[in-house]
């Protein structure tokens, strides 16, 4: 049985360069299944599976890159 | 500069090197979050003096101490961990990982990969799983369950 998602949980499914959605967000049962008796999102391993090791450690980078240029907002300048 | 400089310049050096640990199961594809590069080196000296060489290039000391002391070679021949900050990100560069596991060992149980044009080594995500279910800490089980389902995944994919 798939765990429900909550909107919350859809709207934060990542976009664009994000891996193709299986049953748990189409609801269709001729797609693989999403996720694993264990909760691992076996979608996003089939998608990183999809790329060379050179577009994964560019993906990994990009993350590194996100965060590390990351800055908090000061509350005066929300 | 970024992960994959650190690599082009330990092949450029020729170093011989093994990577494990988080970055060797994201190259084969796991979705586990990891921001150093793990490397296993070989123990000969002819690889210790390029090891040396290429860790010079990268700028490279050990980080959490305050005096920037960059790694020489009597620090190379030892069986610890050198856990490294160099100016392309964090490296930890391992002679031995589990008891006294050496690249040696580990050689038959690798796979040759290809960032960019820099071949190199990596570990194969079956003896990295072998690796985190013998740490045994909590975080290693967190990252098995990924390894195991993406070996599970990679298997029925085929060849």
């Amino acid at each position: 049985m798939e765990p429900a998602l909550t909107q919350q949980a859809i709207e934060a499914q990542p976009k664009s360069s994000a891996p193709p959605a299986g049953p748990g967000l189409a609801g269709d049962p001729a797609l693989p299944a999403v996720y694993d008796s264990a909760g691992v999102d076996r979608s996003l391993i089939r998608w990183m599976l999809s790329l060379t090791p050179s577009e994964r450690l560019r993906h990994v980078q990009g993350t590194i890159d996100l965060v590390h240029n990351a800055k908090r907002v000061p509350n005066g300048d929300r | 500069m970024a992960i994959a400089d650190i690599i082009q310049t330990l092949v450029a050096h020729e170093v011989e090197f093994i990577v494990v640990g988080g970055m060797a199961a994201v190259l084969q594809g796991a979705q586990v979050h990891t921001i150093d590069l793990d490397s296993v080196y070989a123990l000969p000296e002819p690889n210790l003096a390029r090891l040396q060489r290429a860790l010079t290039e990268l700028g490279a000391v050990f980080r959490d101490d305050p005096r920037r002391i960059a790694p020489n070679r009597s620090h190379l021949q030892s069986r610890g961990h050198k856990l490294l900050q160099t100016k392309a990100g964090p490296l930890d560069v391992l002679a031995t990982i589990e008891t006294s596991t050496t690249f040696s060992d580990l050689l038959p149980e690798s796979d040759w990969l290809e960032v960019d044009g820099a071949r190199f080594r990596v570990l194969s995500l079956a003896r990295l799983i072998v690796v985190k279910e013998r740490l045994n800490r909590p975080k290693d089980q967190a990252m098995l369950v990924l390894l195991r389902a993406t070996l599970d995944e990679l298997k029925k994919s085929g060849p």
